[in-house]
C-alpha cells in the first residue's frame, strides 16, 4: 500500500453515471437512421446489421462503465484502508487493518481489505460477496478478457454495478 | 388522457399507407435484374481468361432472407483461377443507402459491390442536410430526379469511396481478396 495517496481528481458515481448516461445517449442517436451520416456511416449494412452493431455498442459500454464504477469503488475501500490506518483509529477493523500493514508490504483488495470488512462488520457480509463477485468481473475486464470468467452473476451492467457502488459507498460509511 | 396518447402511438406504428404501397415482389425483382446484369457485366471481364481455360465460373442457387422480403432464391456466382475460388454472394436489397449488395469473398478476404446512386462517389455523398433559418420560409422539397443506379465497389479506406466497377478495378479486387 502506497504510504501517501496523490489523489487526483477523479469522477464520483453520480458523474459515472451521467457519463454513462451521455455515452447511450450519443451512441443511440448516431445509430438513428434520421442522423444525417447515418446513410455514409452505414452504407450496404442491412438494418438489423445495424441494430447488431449498435448492441454490441451498448454492451461494450455496459462493460465499461461499470469497469469504472468498481476501479472508483476499489480506490474508495484503499483510502478507507490508508485512513483507517493512518488515524489509528480504535475500533475492531482498524485494528486489524494497521495489523495487516505492518505484516505485509503489498495489502491484497480480497485477502486483505474485504475479508477484514467481513470479519469485523458480518452485518454486510452478503454485500462482500456480491462484491467479491464484481471485483472478479473487473479483474477479468483489468486483464484483457483471454479467459472464461467464472462469475457469481451472468450480467455486470451499469446498472447494478451502480447501485450495488452507492448502496456500498453509503452504507459502509468508507473513511477518508 | 395517457389512454389516448397510447391509442396515437398505437396507431402510428400501424403500416403506413407508404409502406403498403411498396411493392416487395417488384423490389425483389428489381433487384434479382440487377443482379443478373452484375453476374453478365463480370462474366465479360473474365471472357477472354474464361476462354483460354485459366479461369472459370458457375453459379450455385442460394436462399437469402431480409426482414422485409422473406426468404427467396438468388445466385451465388462462384470464379475458379487455378486453385483460388472467390464467391460473389447477395446479401439483399432492403440497405442502407443503396439498392443492392454482394459480397466477394475469397481465401484472403472480403470486399462489397454496392448498386448505388451513379453520381455518388462516396460515402460522404449521401449525407443530405437541411437547414432552415428561423424566421424565413422552409425551402420548398426538392422534386426528387430518378435515380440511375450502378455498382460499385465500396472501398475499405476512411472516408469509404465508391470505385467505378470496371474490367481494371474488379481484377484489383479479385487479387486483393485472394491474396495475389
Amino acid at each position: 500500500m502506497p504510504k501517501q495517496f496523490t489523489i487526483t481528481p477523479t469522477l464520483e458515481l453520480d458523474e459515472l453515471a451521467s457519463y454513462h448516461q451521455d455515452l447511450v445517449g450519443s451512441l443511440r442517436l448516431y445509430f438513428n437512421p434520421s442522423t444525417p451520416t447515418f446513410a455514409a456511416r452505414f452504407v450496404g449494412k442491412r438494418l438489423d446489421e445495424v441494430r447488431q452493431e449498435l448492441a454490441s455498442r451498448l454492451e461494450e459500454s455496459e462493460f465499461r462503465s461499470a469497469f469504472f464504477v468498481l476501479t472508483r469503488l476499489e480506490a474508495s475501500f484503499k483510502i478507507d484502508f490508508d485512513f483507517r490506518c493512518k488515524k489509528r483509529l480504535k475500533d475492531d477493523l482498524s485494528k486489524n487493518f494497521r495489523e495487516v500493514e505492518r505484516k505485509r508490504d503489498k495489502v491484497r483488495m480480497d485477502a486483505d481489505i474485504l475479508e477484514g470488512w467481513k470479519r469485523h462488520r458480518p452485518e454486510w457480509s452478503r454485500e462482500i460477496s456480491e462484491l467479491r463477485g464484481a471485483f472478479k468481473f473487473r479483474h477479468w475486464l483489468a486483464h484483457g478478457r483471454y479467459w472464461t470468467p467464472k462469475l457469481g452473476r451472468k450480467k455486470y451492467d451499469f446498472a447494478y454495478v451502480h447501485l450495488m457502488a452507492e448502496s456500498i459507498i453509503s452504507g459502509f460509511g468508507l473513511a477518508g | 388522457m395517457e389512454t389516448k396518447e397510447f391509442e396515437r402511438f398505437v396507431a402510428s406504428q400501424q403500416e403506413t399507407n407508404v409502406d403498403a404501397k411498396i411493392d416487395r415482389v417488384q423490389m425483389r425483382d428489381e433487384w434479382l435484374s440487377e443482379l443478373a446484369s452484375l453476374y453478365r457485366k463480370i462474366a465479360g471481364f473474365l471472357q477472354d481468361y474464361v476462354s483460354a481455360g485459366s479461369i472459370s465460373y458457375g453459379y450455385t442457387k442460394i436462399e437469402v432472407t431480409e426482414p422485409e422480403l422473406g426468404t427467396y432464391t438468388a445466385k451465388r456466382m462462384d470464379i475458379s483461377i487455378g486453385r483460388q475460388h472467390i464467391s460473389l454472394v447477395p446479401v439483399g436489397t432492403f440497405l442502407v443507402g443503396c439498392k443492392g449488395r454482394v459480397d466477394a469473398e475469397g481465401s484472403a478476404g472480403r470486399a462489397q459491390l454496392l448498386l448505388v446512386n451513379e453520381r455518388a462517389k462516396s460515402a460522404a455523398d449521401l449525407i443530405k442536410v437541411t437547414v432552415n433559418i428561423k424566421g424565413t420560409a422552409p425551402p420548398s422539397p426538392r422534386e426528387r430526379q430518378p435515380i440511375s443506379w450502378a455498382w460499385k465497389i465500396l472501398t475499405t479506406t476512411v472516408p469509404k469511396r465508391f470505385v467505378d466497377l470496371d474490367k481494371e478495378s474488379f481484377f484489383a479486387l479479385l487479387m486483393e481478396i485472394a491474396n495475389a
